[in-house]
């Protein structure tokens, strides 16, 4: 009726070590199951319905990278929204990065440090959300940007596949 | 004409990313995207020219400005002109000016080829009409 699926996986003492629920919501909310720890594969929710619906918040000075960038995400289902360009104090991030699932945020922008704005995100988080992701030309900036709280990294120039196998692999470590 | 495109260097692959973003709901979204990236272009390379004259040697203002416009080459997948706003930042590091203003001449030239070529290209699809683009199904 509900078209869901509940299940159990039981550890090798064969007790429930954790339960997870799936309903098929129509719009609102992408993630649906709820996790009480341990590490399974998420087989039975698509990747496609965790993204749909994802609210994502845009932070880049390039005109052209927004739009491309925004074009991408819409694709894929989730609902964007962009900072306009100069209001990236820490209030109005702050307020924008909580109402929303995701922050992507492009790490050369010119007047603007993308890793105290991921910092000042993680510090005003409370519980598992906003994540962060960074997008960059350059290589090896991982370590820095785990040291930010950021949870992801995608190499410029965003490829429409590599943004989803990123925002899945984000979305399934919890 | 998109071939020789490709062929010839102008675009690479990343132009092919953002033709598959068109779609209905936006059925003109590459030709917009274009016309954005050279409105924006043009007034990142103005910068550019004045910071030249305006700030001697300035190799970090230079650079910057010009990280910009790579980034947006990038995005668009506008390769040779991205070649050349790299040869730029690598004189930029070397600190060699004549290098640098040799460079930049180079991605105005460049900047003004591909605005030109993808001004046919655009003017070719709207003769053509929706039944007629070639290698792509969804324009």
């Amino acid at each position: 009726m509900m078209q869901g699926n509940i299940w159990a996986i039981l550890d090798p003492q064969g007790l429930p070590e954790s339960m997870t629920l799936v309903l098929r919501f129509q719009l609102q909310s992408p993630l649906t199951s709820s996790n009480l720890g341990g590490s399974f594969e998420q087989q039975y929710a698509s990747p496609s319905c965790q993204i749909a619906g994802l609210k994502v918040l845009l932070i880049d000075d390039d005109d052209i990278n927004l739009v491309i960038a925004r074009k991408f995400l819409e694709k894929l289902g989730c609902v964007v929204s962009s900072l306009p360009s100069g209001s990236t104090s820490p209030n109005s991030v702050g307020a924008s990065a909580a109402s929303c699932q995701l922050v992507m945020v492009n790490l050369e922008m010119v007047r603007v440090n993308a890793f105290d704005v991921a910092l000042r995100i993680r510090q005003s988080r409370s519980g598992r959300w906003p994540f962060v992701m960074a997008m960059t030309s350059e290589h090896n900036t991982w370590e820095k940007c785990a040291q930010s709280g950021i949870n992801g990294v995608l190499k410029k120039p965003v490829i429409l596949q590599e943004l989803k196998d990123e925002l899945v692999r984000i979305l399934q470590s919890t | 004409m998109k071939k020789s495109l490709f062929d010839q260097g102008y675009l690479d692959e990343q132009f092919c990313q953002v033709e598959d973003l068109q779609d209905e709901a936006s059925p003109n979204f590459v030709e917009e995207v274009v016309t954005l990236f050279f409105k924006d272009s043009g007034r990142l390379m103005s910068n550019i020219e004045q910071a030249l004259e305006k700030y001697p040697r300035d190799f970090n203002r230079w650079d910057a400005y010009m990280q910009q416009l790579k980034g947006s080459c990038c995005s668009i997948g506008a390769s040779r002109m991205k070649n050349e706003c790299m040869s730029f930042r690598d004189s930029c590091g070397q600190g060699n000016v004549e290098g640098c203003m040799r460079s930049f001449q180079k991605v105005k030239r460049e900047h003004a080829v591909l605005r030109q070529k993808l001004e046919s290209y655009f003017q070719l699809l709207r003769q053509a009409g929706p039944a007629g683009a070639a290698t792509r199904p969804i324009m």
